[in-house]
């Protein structure tokens, strides 16, 4: 398998494109229903847990840079445990990962664009884009995400500005009309939408950046640049629609889009503006996708992930027209299933990696010493 | 019936796309896993077609992580 090398630059960009993701459709709905109008406290205190989460999975990378995820689990576990360890990591992730995010499009394509599309279509022509996509590699990928990121920022900055006109300031008061109580729920569920899947980018990066002692603070850089994008996000619905309709739409940056109206001639843009919401969510399935792949590959020790990639697109495809049986389980699943998840898998794995690599590197010679005695 | 020929011709067009490449560079673990994995789909959508209803399988997930979302729950951090 040829050695994959992108640069930091397009670290930080597809970091940033991962972290927009899927959370700039659900999550200002999510956290407006929890906390009402205070959801943008709740996104930048969800931002710094995030980043001290973000601390936590990027200390790995930090330590052995050119070692991912994989190979730490095996190292640190032994291979047999190690190995069941990630099958089982991997096979998580690929029901709650690309195949919910893809259910997910499928969804929004379904409500709000092609009512009398069957949403089997629409999954399986985004499935064989991802599928295409990580086929050619993470190299091509990366390529792809320089060259439609300029596009992204357009679309997202003029949406931004367009909207600049509708704000009504008195939708963010009173502020803190409930106490801080409910900004902890809220925040918990933007860092486990935005942040904290982050470990999946621990399976891709490591050894695949040309510098990678210098890796990390481009995930952060790209993580600060996808912080910020859903802050504005969120803060606009609030400040547009108010807390009270952001909740009860589903895709509340949709509705923002509908709102735009300058002087009754450029309105009714929102299937130009659903183009920056098809980026991000190819970024996010093809990396989450990806990750599984080459995952799979190294647990079974294939040396090219390439052929597997259609095979697993199929079960990808297939599963995720299932995976949610309706709208309400998945909105309940999201809300108390995924956040437990993602805390054990993407906050608890890493930190008892770090600990079991510190109580090695503490314990080295005294093993020793008993295996000679032994 | 229609359906399962779909399937058929499908698999048929991803074993032609990506065969004989392995077998020409004599890559057999990739190959099984090709064939493993294939397997897997297929019978993932002949049982869709053949019974409508399937249970979702994050129903597993939910299973494993429910006691851990009570729990968080009791601290009002799900709500």
């Amino acid at each position: 398998m040829h050695v994959v090398k992108i640069s930091l630059r397009q670290v930080s960009i597809l970091t940033a494109l991962y972290t927009i993701g899927s959370a700039i459709l659900i999550v200002p709905s999510g956290m407006a229903s929890i906390a009402k109008q205070d959801a943008w406290i709740a996104c930048l205190a969800g931002s710094g847990l995030g980043f001290i989460i973000l601390a936590v999975q990027l200390q790995l990378f930090r330590k052995h840079p050119e070692a991912n995820l994989m190979q730490w689990t095996e190292k640190l576990f032994g291979k047999w445990i190690g190995k069941t360890v990630n099958l089982l990591l991997l096979l998580t992730l690929f029901l709650g990962g690309p195949a919910t995010v893809l259910h997910e499009i499928g969804i929004f394509m379904t409500i709000q664009m092609l009512p009398e599309t069957p949403i089997q279509a629409i999954i399986f022509l985004f499935g064989a884009l991802a599928v295409l996509g990580v086929r050619l590699g993470l190299e091509v990928l990366a390529r792809a995400a320089e060259m439609l990121f300029p596009w992204f920022l357009l679309l997202f900055l003029s949406m931004s500005i367009l909207l600049l006109s509708e704000i009504h300031w008195e939708h963010a008061t009173p502020i803190l009309e409930s106490g801080i109580s409910p900004i902890f729920p809220a925040a918990l569920s933007f860092v486990s939408i935005a942040f904290l899947p982050h470990i999946v980018l621990m399976v891709i990066f490591p050894g695949a950046v040309n510098r990678s002692a210098e890796a990390y603070k481009a995930v952060y850089i790209g993580s600060l640049v996808g912080a910020a994008a859903l802050f504005l996000i969120i803060g606009l619905s609030i400040l547009v629609l108010g807390p009270d309709i952001t909740a009860r739409n589903m895709y509340p940056s949709y509705m923002l889009a509908k709102k735009i109206n300058i002087g009754n001639f450029l309105q009714r843009i929102e299937a130009v503006m659903a183009v920056m919401w098809f980026i991000t969510l190819f970024f996010r399935i093809s990396l989450y996708f990806y990750a599984i792949a080459i995952g799979i590959s190294q647990v079974f020790h294939i040396k090219n992930y390439q052929p597997l990639v259609m095979p697993l697109g199929w079960i990808l495809a297939a599963v995720s027209v299932f995976i949610y049986p309706n709208v309400p389980f998945k909105l309940q699943w999201d809300a108390t299933i995924w956040v437990p998840y993602t805390i054990t898998v993407g906050f608890l794995f890493p930190l008892v990696l770090l600990i079991l690599h510190g109580l090695r590197k503490m314990l080295p010679k005294k093993s020793k010493k008993q295996s000679d005695s032994a | 019936m229609l359906n399962i020929a779909i399937i058929a011709v499908s698999a048929a067009v991803i074993v032609w796309l990506e065969l004989p490449r392995m077998l020409r560079e004599q890559e057999y673990r990739e190959i099984w896993g090709f064939i493993a994995f294939l397997v897997i789909g297929i019978g993932i959508s002949l049982a869709q077609t053949i019974f409508n209803d399937i249970p979702t399988p994050v129903s597993l997930i939910t299973i494993v992580f429910k006691p851990f979302s009570h729990w968080l729950s009791m601290f009002g951090l799900i709500q």
